[in-house]
């Protein structure tokens, strides 16, 4: 079974991408917004990128620039050294998985998985060898002979993957593939789709607007804004240490409290006046003393007790209303620098907080990151 | 992070060769295209722009310009101008009336027997010309069964109301259509919203559904205004004293041999069909999108309301009383020594058609026809393929090209053939063409007459495949890209594969259409070649009503056998393709 599995997808084939400046505009006049403007990216092979960001971002375009659906108004794309600018995307070495899964509905499983191969006019007894190895790898055995519209979602998710795969390309493009699956199988088709690519180690590129996807999936996020780049790193970087309000924002739930900053220090922390109490935080690089900062505190680092403040390091507040999730409840609290969003993770359901109770407040200062307020 | 390893680097070397082979590939595949839009263009020259420029050509000439000129100063041409409108107008009101309660009590009003209400509405469409027109006179002519037997009064059925009667039943069945689908896909949400808040069956018609057919409404009577000025078989049989510009075209033509008089009564036809093809494209047609969502959010209720019910059903059986006694007068009278005169039973008018010179016409309309469909199919497909999947900027006007071949009235592209194909085509003083039309060439004259099956036949394939290619996502094309394949392959593989089925119906009906059309071959035919439309009009006009009624009954029988065939067909390969679904 390993040795069949092995013929399919190995020897591994996998490249690094470059793009230089790539820059989509449509329509000819300059004047006109590009939809992807100036995108400068390394890709190493073997990396698994999530592009991330609102719809309208640019991501899809970006993505279809890559395999060669798009052309690039400016700029360049190489795969492994290679100039993909004039490749036409039959020619490219790459494989895209769409979010429509686009399986030929005339054609059978296995001949879904075939297409490609025979069109690089392969033998057909070693058509048939990867077919039933891939068929093996992605738990299809049995469907081979079913035509696409039989298939559950999942199946037809993993048939589109199977018949990228099959073509053993250098690099796997996938267009939010698993955004037509109900929320259980989303999770579970993550972690296949991840063990899969860390197992084949084929250089991948993810299309999403999803940041759970994002944050489970990538060696880094891309996160894109109105066809720029906001911020490249690992997900915890992404999540902790955004580069802007924006990317902040957009990746997970975040409280942007207004804060004055007392002094700046050399370790890249600064001293804040925050809920009525000084505290000592991590800051972004771009922060100055005297321009308008806000101070990132995720809902879950937040620490409240009924009462009044218990310590000189915590704030006053009111509970302005509470949200109950199960497995956490969120607590939305009126303070002094701004109304808060508070999770708490396993609640004492007999004990929630009633709304209008005072609260006293502690942050996690490590926890929380000052940002420059660009919107001030 | 997944480190890069030093064989997945080394991998990815073999990287010059590669690269030259994409290049050269990607470079023809673009070449491809590009053949096929030069192809499709000068075969759109040649079937559309070539015949169209010489009719303006002939009709800007000397004759021509005092025809034109007429228009101006001449009341009498200003009064043939004024009843082809006139008529035009009539029909577009009764039979878009006629269609629209058809179509409502079809999709809306509870009753038994909708599949047989379709199928008698949809008659008239595969009916040849003349049927109608024909069985009006038998009924309702001189010497009718009704007005002369029954009612014991000389009928008067020649003229305009005469006229008006027979086109809405003949073009009635286009309104249907319209209507049926437009109601089909009505979101229900709405009429519910309305009902909901208070209002009845009766009252939500009138404020929400209606309302919402309006541009059904203008569409329906565009279409058939146009119908109804361009036709020329009808006006021929019944217009009597009511001259109208297609009869003047045609005796302008085959009467007077006054080719550029001729050109200039089409090229008047053509002002007001192109303006109605032009305001339906680009004003409609958009506005339809807005009022219909495209996605039905459930099944509409059948009304069984008495106030709506009972006026839906008195008027629609009536309707389908008038289509049954014309067809049934049809059918009888090709049993009848004299239809309407001498009832005697004869079999001597079928021996005649299905024997005699019929049988020849039979031979040459059914292989004519079924040489054009394809080659209308074809291009229809790769017009549509273009339109869709290839071209940007000039996709609106290839496929605006493709279509002109109904926007014209069959008599305007019959006599725009005549005028170019009967000569040679030369460029530059060079012969590049020997004539195509006329009893001296080629096969008879048979070329031209494919030519312009074709060009009729052109439109409709072009819809089909574009309606069908839009419905099939572009990613579907795009995975066969990523997955290695060339434009033609993906073509051939998975888009031809996927539009097959819509495609064969769009081309039965083609065909069908190309055996009952009259007015844009009665131009082309020769002695050597017969064709079925223009034999029957030969029979009415020497009165033989008989055999004009055979012929139209074995017109019928064909083309409803071709539709069953392809149907047939078509459901054992859709069967095959579902198997697994049971």
């Amino acid at each position: 079974m390993l040795e069949s599995t092995r013929s399919a997808v190995e020897p591994v084939n996998t490249g690094g991408v470059i793009l230089r400046k790539v820059t989509k505009r449509y329509g000819t006049k300059t004047s006109t917004p590009a939809a992807v403007a100036d995108f400068d990216l390394d890709i190493e092979p073997g990396e698994f990128i999530t592009f991330l960001g609102p719809s309208g971002c640019g991501k899809t375009t970006t993505l279809r620039m890559i395999a060669g659906f798009e052309s690039i108004s400016s700029g360049s794309i190489e795969v492994d050294g290679l100039d993909m600018t004039s490749v036409p995307p039959n020619m490219r070495p790459m494989s895209m998985v769409f979010q429509s899964y686009a399986l030929f509905p005339h054609l059978s499983v296995r001949e879904n998985i075939a297409y490609g191969l025979k069109i690089k006019k392969m033998p057909a007894a070693r058509i048939a060898d990867d077919i039933e190895s891939i068929l093996a790898i992605m738990n299809l055995s049995g469907l081979a002979d079913r035509s696409p519209r039989e298939l559950s979602g999942g199946q037809q998710q993993r048939v589109a993957l199977a018949r990228a795969l099959v073509m053993r390309p250098k690099i796997l493009l996938f267009d939010e593939p698993l955004s037509n699956l109900d929320a259980k199988l989303r999770e579970q088709m993550r972690l296949e789709i991840r063990q899969l690519q860390r197992r084949l180690g084929i250089t991948s590129i993810f299309v999403t607007h999803d940041q759970d996807e994002a944050m489970n999936m990538s060696d880094r996020i891309v996160v894109m804004s109105k066809g720029r780049i906001e911020q490249v790193a690992e997900p915890s970087v992404v999540y902790r240490h955004p580069e802007s309000m924006f990317v902040a924002d957009f990746v997970g739930k975040a409280n942007f409290l207004d804060v004055e900053v007392q002094r700046m220090h050399d370790d890249g922390t600064a001293e804040v006046q925050v809920l009525g109490v000084t505290v000592r935080v991590p800051s972004h690089e771009d922060v100055r003393k005297e321009d308008p900062v806000q101070l990132l505190v995720r809902p879950e680092s937040v620490r409240i007790t009924i009462g009044s403040p218990d310590s000189r390091r915590a704030g006053v507040g009111t509970v302005l209303g509470s949200v109950f999730y199960g497995s956490s409840v969120e607590y939305e609290i009126e303070t002094e620098s701004g109304n808060l969003l508070v999770s708490i993770a396993d609640p004492d359901v007999d004990r929630l907080i009633p709304t209008g109770c005072e609260v006293s407040i502690r942050l996690e200062e490590n926890r929380t990151w000052l940002l420059p307020d660009l919107h001030a | 992070m997944s480190a890069p390893t030093t064989e997945s680097r080394a991998q990815f070397r073999r990287g010059p060769e590669a690269r030259r082979m994409s290049r050269a590939r990607g470079v023809r595949d673009d070449v491809t295209s590009k053949v096929i839009v030069g192809i499709i263009v000068l075969i759109l020259l040649l079937l559309l722009g070539l015949p169209l420029s010489q009719l303006v050509t002939r009709a800007l000439g000397p004759d021509g310009r005092e025809v034109l000129l007429g228009f101006f100063t001449d009341p009498n041409h200003r009064a043939v101008l004024a009843n082809s409108l006139m008529l035009g107008a009539i029909v577009g009101v009764t039979g878009t009336a006629v269609g629209f309660i058809v179509a409502f009590t079809q999709v809306r009003v509870k009753f038994r027997g909708k599949r047989a209400l379709h199928l008698i509405a949809l008659i008239p469409i595969v009916s040849p010309p003349f049927a109608v027109a024909t069985a009006a006179i038998t009924l309702f002519g001189r010497n009718g069964y009704i007005s002369s037997n029954l009612l014991g009064i000389q009928g008067d059925i020649y003229g305009l109301h005469g006229l008006v009667f027979v086109y809405t039943l003949s073009f009635f069945p286009v309104a249907y259509m319209n209507f049926k689908g437009m109601l089909e896909n009505l979101d229900p949400s709405l009429e519910e919203a309305a009902s909901g808040l208070g209002a009845g069956k009766l009252k939500i018609l009138l404020t929400v559904t209606f309302p919402m057919l309006l541009p059904g409404f203008a569409a329906s009577f565009l279409v058939l205004f146009v119908e109804g000025i361009a036709d020329l078989s009808n006006p021929l049989v019944l217009g009597g004293d009511y001259a109208v510009l297609s009869t003047r075209a045609y005796f302008a033509m085959t009467g007077d041999f006054n080719i550029g008089a001729g050109a200039a009564y089409s090229l008047m036809l053509v002002l007001p069909a192109l303006l109605v093809f032009l305001v339906q494209r680009y004003w409609l047609n958009r506005k339809k999108v807005t009022a219909v969502t495209g996605k039905p959010s459930g099944r509409m209720q059948a009304i069984s309301a008495p106030s709506v019910r009972i006026p839906s059903l008195i008027l629609t059986a009536g309707i389908v009383a008038v289509i049954a006694l014309v067809y049934l007068t049809v059918i009888l009278g090709g049993f009848q020594r004299v239809p309407g005169v001498n009832n005697e039973l004869t079999l001597d008018h079928f021996e005649f058609v299905l024997t005699g010179i019929g049988s020849q016409a039979m031979r040459d309309t059914i292989t004519l026809a079924l040489i054009a469909a394809p080659v209308a199919g074809v291009l229809g497909m790769l017009i549509g393929w273009l339109v869709t999947r290839k071209l940007k900027r000039f996709a609106g006007l290839l496929d605006f090209a493709g279509m002109l071949g109904t926007a014209f009235p069959g008599t305007v592209l019959g006599i725009g053939y005549a005028i170019a194909f009967l000569v040679p085509t030369t460029v530059l003083g060079i012969e590049i063409l020997p004539p195509l039309a006329g009893g001296a060439a080629a096969f008879g004259g048979a070329i031209a007459i494919v030519m312009v099956f074709t060009v009729r036949s052109l439109p409709p394939g072009q819809r089909t495949g574009i309606a069908a290619l839009s419905q099939i996502d572009s990613s579907i094309d795009e995975a066969s890209t990523s997955l290695g394949a060339g434009s033609a392959t993906t073509f051939r593989r998975v888009t031809l594969p996927l539009i097959r089925p819509a495609f064969a119906t769009a081309l039965t009906f083609a065909t069908a259409r190309s055996m009952t059309s009259l007015s844009p071959i009665i131009f082309l035919t020769t002695p050597e070649i017969k064709i079925l439309t223009s034999q029957i009009l030969a029979e009415v006009d020497n009165g033989r009503y008989g055999n004009a009624f055979a012929y139209c009954t074995v017109l019928v029988i064909i083309v409803l056998l071709l539709i069953t065939l392809v149907n047939f067909l078509l459901r054992k390969v859709v069967h095959r393709g579902n198997q697994f679904d049971a």
